[in-house]
């Protein structure tokens, strides 16, 4: 028999390092939950992969079309297109990974109320799953800006796993946050995408970060994504210099977003098996 | 012997329904939009905050619960649908908390509280192997290594690769048990895993946890011959406090004597129905034909079902039919008896009145069983309650001949005669 003891008291919880040991524990279920949600998110799809290429592709066709085309907004001296998958491409794994984990708890909920484990896996497995369609739409953002004859920043290999790191912190943050509280209150299920399509618009994904009155900027970069996308599009475009400023401001309010969702996330979650 | 669980003072308390009081007028309707949300997350917050008041609506699941497990030991717990058995387990498993007390469980510690949960039907066998696996507490490591052991005791060597949603419910349930009999835990939590399907090859996984492994496992079942088979101690839960625990056989005779008494039920006190309330039933009882409430149902002999029910509408009449569908103690339909299948009309008055179905040749098997009643008035529901009496069936008297048939031949026992030709 091993030597672990297991103590179950009422109001009294664990303290962090238990919780980490208990992910570290469990951290082989963390791949397999990813693997499934890798696995079955296009399983009975006619173009199955085809589509992490088709919804950022589309996307920006459709961006390229009215905003580029017929609104005539200014993309700075790249190509409208170029300018906006550059952008797409982090913003659709960051749409689709923040829109599977805010109902992540409900989706899950016989797995909840049925079994233990750390549940933290739950939200953040669609942020793992995500990032094999994340790689997928930046060998697209590539051959398109390559057919554009726009090449990316030469150090672009030592900087993308640092970009994604900074995309994968945001997400968590907000996917964490979201997450306990669509456990809870359902509301969150009809609020997620009202808040994305809010967030899209204060990204700078179908403008540049130039139209955004200067007074306004450091309020701007609150928004975690503008240093995220924003490095996405200095590193692959390579038209302007890296926004230093607001990417450490991105990675600041992504950690606070991190903490203060894990503190909330420990509070609730010992009633998600009673609420779910 | 060394302990391996201890509860001491366990007690888990929850929240039941939010009530939604109906509107006067549309004003009041129109006031309630505007109120709602702020009572509606009040009360979604109260689902986890507690007040120190006693509240109407918070009931406590079980209470005062203590017990210590030796290793090695089968542990089972008994009692009646809702004495919060399944809650127990799950404080135990920390899929949810305790609200007051503490516990203590010695080495790994894996549960296992419905067959299947964790399984993804567009997985094939394998990956569901796996992701279970890693479910339970395993590393995949440890899956890697017990594999082919796996899918050989589950005999589905050919369907490795196949999703499992394509598998027959058979295929299904011996994986999921598969997996399970080959965990390593030092402690194993069980909840019901005996009830579907394929009955022996599940006992032959339990057998396989405690006997030859030696674990401990704690066992929650509504089939007492296989509590009384596989474990060595037992816990009575009644209405969530402890009725009754120690060696298996008294405990379950403890509890076997209290459902003898529950032959006869009073219904006015509950308030667990469906229908529209038009007709009542007020009492129901499974006796023999002398009608001594608590004398022994035996298979082969007369039985007779009495309802009383009322009709309090003065000024209602109809034409009832009345359903008693009698099951196992884990809702495994055995018959129905209906007016329906007779063609016997019952025209119902206002007032008390009471109806008797006899059954001439009792066909069930030794077992307990429950009623749920039904009743219609004219076609609609009027009242419908599940779980009503208990009774026991003794089988000795069958045949005739000393012949004692049991509950291993089956849940109905056939008239018969042989020759040779």
């Amino acid at each position: 028999m091993s030597g672990e003891v297991t103590r179950i008291v009422a109001r009294r919880h664990s303290g962090w390092i238990a919780y980490a040991r208990e992910i570290v524990r469990f951290r082989d279920l963390f791949r397999f939950f990813v693997l499934r949600d890798i696995r079955i998110r296009y399983s009975q799809t006619v173009l199955g992969l085809g589509w992490s290429v088709l919804q950022p592709f589309l996307q920006t066709v459709v961006f390229t079309i009215f905003f580029g085309g017929l609104a005539g907004v200014s993309s700075g001296n790249v190509p409208y297109a170029v300018f906006s998958i550059a952008a797409v491409v982090p913003w659709t794994y960051f749409n689709n990974a923040v829109t599977n984990a805010s109902t992540s708890l409900i989706t899950n909920q016989q797995l909840v109320a049925k079994t233990y484990f750390p549940r933290l896996f739950i939200p953040l497995s669609p942020l793992g799953a995500g990032l094999v369609d994340l790689g997928i739409g930046i060998v697209l953002l590539l051959v398109v800006e390559l057919a554009y004859g726009y090449y990316p920043a030469w150090w672009v290999i030592f900087a993308l796993p640092l970009l994604v790191a900074m995309l994968f912190l945001a997400a968590a943050g907000i996917a964490i946050w979201l997450s306990a509280l669509g456990a809870l209150y359902r509301d969150v299920r009809y609020v997620a995408p009202f808040l994305l399509q809010i967030l899209l618009f204060v990204t700078p994904v179908i403008y540049v970060v130039g139209s955004v009155p200067a007074s306004l900027r450091p309020f701007y970069a609150i928004n975690p994504l503008v240093g995220v996308i924003g490095a996405f599009r200095a590193t692959f475009v390579h038209q302007s210099p890296l926004p230093l400023g607001s990417m450490l401001i991105s990675v600041v309010v992504s950690l606070v977003l991190v903490v203060t969702g894990l503190i909330y996330f420990r509070r609730v979650e010992r009633v998600f098996a009673d609420v779910a | 012997m060394s302990l391996a669980v201890r509860t001491d003072d366990l007690g888990k308390r929850y929240r039941i329904g939010t009530r939604l009081n109906p509107d006067a007028s549309l004003a009041g309707s129109l006031a309630r939009i505007v109120h709602s949300p702020v009572r509606n997350f009040g009360n979604l917050r109260k689902l986890r905050h507690f007040g120190d008041g006693e509240d109407a609506d918070v009931i406590w699941a079980f209470r005062n619960v203590s017990f210590e497990v030796e290793q090695g030991q089968v542990l089972g717990v008994i009692g009646r649908n809702g004495a919060g058995k399944s809650t127990l387990l799950k404080v135990l498993s920390r899929i949810t908390e305790p609200t007051e007390g503490e516990a203590e469980l010695h080495g790994r510690v894996s549960s296992l509280l419905e067959i299947g949960t964790g399984f993804h039907g567009d997985l094939t066998g394998r990956d569901n192997i796996f992701l279970k696996g890693t479910l339970l507490g395993m590393s995949a490591r440890e899956v890697s290594a017990r594999f082919d052991e796996i899918v050989e005791f589950a005999e589905l060597e050919q369907f490795i690769d196949t999703p499992v949603k394509r598998y027959s419910s058979g295929m299904y349930v011996r994986l999921a048990f598969s997996i399970a009999a080959h965990l390593d835990p030092d402690v194993l939590i069980a909840d019901e895993v005996l009830a579907v399907g394929d009955a022996e090859f599940q006992r032959r996984s339990m057998r396989h946890s405690a006997e030859e492994l030696g674990r401990t496992v704690l066992f929650v079942s509504h089939d007492l011959s296989v509590v009384s088979s596989l474990c060595t101690t037992a816990v009575w839960l009644d209405r969530g406090s402890i009725r009754a625990s120690g060696p298996v056989d008294r405990v379950i005779d403890e509890y076997m004597h209290s459902l003898q008494n529950e032959q006869t039920q009073d219904l006015l006190h509950r308030t667990d129905r469906n229908g529209n309330g038009l007709v009542r039933a007020t009492r129901v009882a499974v006796t023999s034909p002398d009608g001594r409430p608590g004398s022994p149902i035996r298979s082969g002999e007369p039985v007779e079902v009495r309802i009383d029910y009322t009709l309090a509408d003065a000024g209602a009449t109809g034409e009832l039919t009345v359903n008693v569908l009698i099951e196992t103690l884990i809702r495994e339909r055995v018959a129905t008896l209906s007016n329906v299948f007779t063609k016997e009309r019952i025209d119902a008055t206002a007032g008390d009145h009471q109806l008797v179905c006899r059954i001439e040749d009792l066909p069930i098997n030794e077992g307990d069983y429950m009623c749920t009643l039904r009743i219609e008035l004219d076609g609609r529901l009027a009242d419908s309650i599940a779980d009503t009496v208990r009774f026991r069936v003794d089988p000795t008297g069958f045949f005739g001949n000393g012949s004692r048939p049991g509950a291993k031949d089956g849940r109905v026992l056939v008239r018969q005669s042989w020759h040779a030709e």
